[in-house]
């Protein structure tokens, strides 16, 4: 009894291995392209400083820190806006729906990682139409900052679809939300 | 009343297996269905050598399909449940080690199925109890409501004694 159980075990393992690499050279057996965080987004065209960069319209989160890696490579929130202002770059918000709903960086798509399998295609179609017509189209995505996942997973999703110039902005919304920028 | 408790043994039984087996299937699938978002999801766990990941990302789901399925219909009930009990087991550890790490990271169950879900109590206990629905196949094997009771293999769970008193019943008129 306990043999014959044994044997079963290994053959169904040997057949799961075996269907596994045939299912995956099939369809590819690589990992997504990496996106290189530590780049940071060229604003064009920016509407002249100081003055006539919103002010910020609410008090700063204490608790809401910008990152450290934010600070490290330089791509800061009052970046973003402006990237937003010169209409350098589109926003892709890669956290829940329910997240998004209850706050987003204005003009930003909600993309969640779990889109990815069918309903992602509309708004990929929509950045791709848009690089074409404008190859220098930045395309920047963000999650809940910090150590948060959901912006490299859904960059690097974007990367394989052919996405081109996807950065990822390490802030976050909590370093958006600290700069005192507006939310939708 | 014998009668009655094998009954219900089967019917617990069935249930532990199409609960831990269909769980199991289904995961497999949404996994399959974008096997690099599964690729990320286990490169974020950081368990796993890089270069293995591809190869883990389709093997993983093609294992929880074809245990989940012999599961689900009850044939080499024991054997499925065995590797069911070793998966679930697996994702616990994961998951466990995860919390550990303090390690903000999608949990990738059921191929985000059910949407975004962070790592937490809620995703270990739900493994336990469909480790527990394995382990109590590799047990009591897949019960009298399954192709292994058909092919004869599992004794229903019936007890012998009820069907021996039938036996005498018969020998008597």
């Amino acid at each position: 009894m306990m043999k014959t159980t044994l044997v079963r075990i290994i053959l169904i393992l040997a057949i799961a291995g075996v269907v596994g690499v045939i299912d995956g050279a099939t369809r590819g057996l690589k990992m997504p392209p990496k996106v290189d965080t530590s780049a940071v987004p060229t604003v064009r065209n920016v509407p002249p400083k100081a003055e006539e960069t919103p002010a910020p319209t609410q008090e700063p989160a204490p608790e809401a820190e910008p990152t450290e890696a934010t600070e490290e490579n330089g791509f800061t929130a009052e970046i973003m806006n402006q990237l937003i202002e010169s209409g350098s770059a589109l926003v892709i918000d890669a956290r829940s729906e329910e997240e998004f709903a209850a706050g987003h960086i204005p003009s930003a798509m909600n993309l969640p990682i779990e889109y990815f399998g069918g309903r992602e295609i509309d708004i990929v179609q929509f950045l791709l139409d848009a690089q074409q017509a404008d190859p220098e189209l930045q395309i920047i995505v963000y999650c809940s900052g910090g150590d948060c996942h959901a912006s490299q997973l859904v960059g690097r999703k974007l990367l394989e679809y052919q996405v081109q110039n996807v950065f990822i902005f390490e802030g976050g919304f909590p370093a958006w939300q600290a700069a005192g920028y507006p939310i939708e | 009343m014998p009668r009655q408790s094998g009954f219900v043994c089967s019917a617990i039984l069935m249930t532990c297996r199409l609960i831990g087996g269909g769980a199991l299937v289904l995961a497999g699938f949404m996994k399959l269905r974008d096997p690099s978002v599964f690729m990320l999801s286990i490169e974020s766990f950081g368990l796993i050598p890089e270069s293995l990941i591809p190869l883990m990302a389709f093997i993983l789901p093609w294992t929880e399909i074809v245990s989940g399925l012999l599961l689900v219909y009850g044939l080499w009930s024991r054997a499925a449940g065995v590797i069911a009990t070793a998966l679930y087991g697996i994702f616990i550890l994961a998951l466990l080690w995860v919390l550990w790490k303090d390690l903000p990271v999608d949990c990738g169950c059921f191929g985000g199925l059910f949407g975004s879900e962070t790592v937490g109590w809620g995703s270990i206990l739900r493994n336990i109890v469909l480790a527990s629905a394995a382990v109590a196949v590799t047990f009591c094997g897949g019960g009298a409501a399954s192709l292994d009771a058909v092919r004869g293999e599992t004794i229903a769970t019936a007890p012998a004694k009820d069907k021996i008193v039938g036996l005498a019943g018969q020998e008597a008129s």
